[in-house]
């Protein structure tokens, strides 16, 4: 059996139970409700639902019954492969990358951004740390994506790949650093779309380049990946 | 199998708030994901960083307007869990108690935080729903959307060109309001092309860009079919508002530049190739 309680805007349409010792008042007792499919129909019904259909009151605007989920797709999908990323043991002046593979799903009508930020750069501790990279000419930021292939610019960056990054990442070679808590910064968008996706796909590679000087040890950090629909 | 998998619905809620009225509204969270999942809610405000719908978060979590979760279960910020391949109903009360004139924009984020803390280096991830607030006294918002930015192109319009009509649509109103008009396109007084915009969510003071409605109903460029007869055309752009419709017209001419081009090329061609053969060789002459 499914239920729904939504706001009912006069009280004498509330069902209500009760005896000496209790009383419990519902704003709705669906007796059945949903999506029927056959062959060549499809049939919507929600049975028992107090004053079904669209109104409003007092600048509230209450579509009741369950028809009304039917009448747009509004679900925002994202998925991510895996939240572990080990780079395992580093080699100095041989640059390391792992994946993650997002997918995203938005509504009809509506495009999506994905944003980034690490909650602090790779470190064991506060002073021993991996830089954020600055790229090969020392010109990438948290928001400009740069070239970065030299072996000899030592850090930890990123790159995207897919439909959504083009604009923020020119090629695979195209590096940045992500933002980062630690750094007071806000978190950078990555990834945007400005029409509705299905199941899109994006691939973060991520870089990481150490020194012969770097200390020993388990450097981490992680990053918040926020997915939100255009508005 | 992905390790973070969630989907959110609905993905954006647009509401309107008398004073000290309250709109209450239920969210499905589904984990689609084979492992459980351990979450946390906010509100987060954000202002509009384009005519494209981004947004930007603002750095706190202040809102004048009175947010909490009516679950029995469950308060605003506090974490639970939801196993594989189960929903979790979240239910958001929203109330107007400031009872000023003003539109609220925020996003209600489901965060994912790790289950134990020896996953403390893990990634995270974060799934938003936007919610915009009208919060007035008024018993019907005004709208008042003008035509900016307007631009019909290519320049030189020829029957083989994709000829695209741009701009953007700015509120100029105290609220945000939501895009309802057509572009039609009229040759000798006949309608030769109309589409139905798209009808965008604009914030206050602020523009989105002009697109029209699909057989899909998604937003496409407003570009019209190729070939196009040569011709004038006249269009028009109507924004209906509750009050009163906002008209831009606009013309543009259209002429087979390519077809004439090269059909001169190819007489000039011609008559230069005639010309020679016309000509009496030289050594005609000196003879």
């Amino acid at each position: 059996m499914t239920y729904l309680f939504f706001p009912i805007p006069y009280a004498a349409n509330a069902q209500q139970f009760s005896s000496s010792s209790y009383k419990i008042n519902w704003g709705n007792f669906n007796m059945t409700s949903g999506l029927k499919k056959s062959t060549n129909y499809q049939l919507t019904d929600t049975v028992g639902q107090n004053a079904p259909g669209y109104s409003e009151k007092n600048g509230i605007a209450i579509k009741a019954g369950f028809q009304y989920i039917y009448d747009t797709f509004t679900e925002l999908s994202f998925s991510i492969d895996k939240l572990n990323i080990n780079f395992g043991t580093l080699e100095p002046g041989i640059g390391v990358t792992d994946t993650n593979l997002l997918i995203v799903t938005t509504p009809s009508g509506r495009g999506y951004q994905i944003t980034a930020q690490e909650n602090h750069p790779l470190w064991i501790s506060p002073n021993h740390f991996i830089p954020d990279t600055t790229c090969d000419a020392n010109n990438c930021t948290i928001t400009s994506s740069a070239p970065w292939t030299q072996n000899d610019k030592f850090g930890f960056g990123f790159n995207v790949s897919g439909v959504g990054a083009t604009g923020y990442f020119i090629n695979s070679t195209y590096y940045r650093p992500f933002a980062s808590i630690y750094n007071n910064h806000t978190p950078a968008i990555i990834i945007s779309e400005n029409l509705p996706v299905k199941e899109r796909e994006a691939i973060i590679t991520y870089r990481v380049l150490v020194s012969s000087v770097q200390s020993a040890g388990d450097y981490q950090n992680y990053i918040t990946y926020t997915l939100t629909p255009k508005y | 199998m992905s390790q973070f998998n969630l989907t959110i619905k609905p993905a954006q809620i647009e509401i309107i708030l008398k004073p000290n009225s309250t709109h209450t509204r239920a969210y499905e969270i589904t984990n689609n994901s084979s492992e459980t999942i351990q979450l946390t809610t906010s509100i987060v405000p954000w202002i509009p960083s384009d005519n494209s719908g981004s947004v930007i978060y603002l750095d706190t979590q202040e809102t004048t307007l009175g947010i909490s979760l009516s679950n029995a279960d469950l308060k605003l910020g506090q974490d639970f869990l939801i196993k594989p391949n189960q929903k979790k109903q979240l239910v958001l009360k929203i109330k107007n108690i400031a009872n000023d004139e003003n539109d609220h924009y925020l996003t209600f984020f489901i965060t994912q935080k790790p289950i134990n803390s020896n996953s403390n280096h893990q990634n995270l991830a974060k799934i938003g729903s936007n919610i915009l607030v009208s919060t007035t006294n008024e018993n019907i918002i005004t709208s008042n959307l003008e035509i900016s930015q307007f631009n019909v192109s290519p320049s030189i319009k020829d029957i083989f060109s994709n000829i695209k009509i741009n701009g953007e649509i700015y509120n100029k109103g105290n609220h945000y309001d939501h895009i309802n008009g057509q572009i039609i396109i009229s040759k000798n007084g006949q309608i030769y092309w109309e589409n139905n915009l798209f009808p965008y969510t604009i914030t206050t003071h602020n523009s989105r860009l002009l697109h029209c409605l699909n057989s899909n109903n998604e937003p496409q460029l407003c570009q019209l079919k190729i070939p196009i007869w040569p011709g004038v055309y006249e269009g028009k752009i109507i924004i209906h508002g509750n009050n009163s419709n906002n008209e831009y017209t606009f013309n543009f001419f259209v002429f087979p530049y390519l077809i004439v081009i090269i059909t001169l090329i190819s007489f000039i061609f011609l008559m230069n190739l005639l010309k020679i053969k016309k000509r009496p060789s030289s050594k005609n002459k000196v003879c």
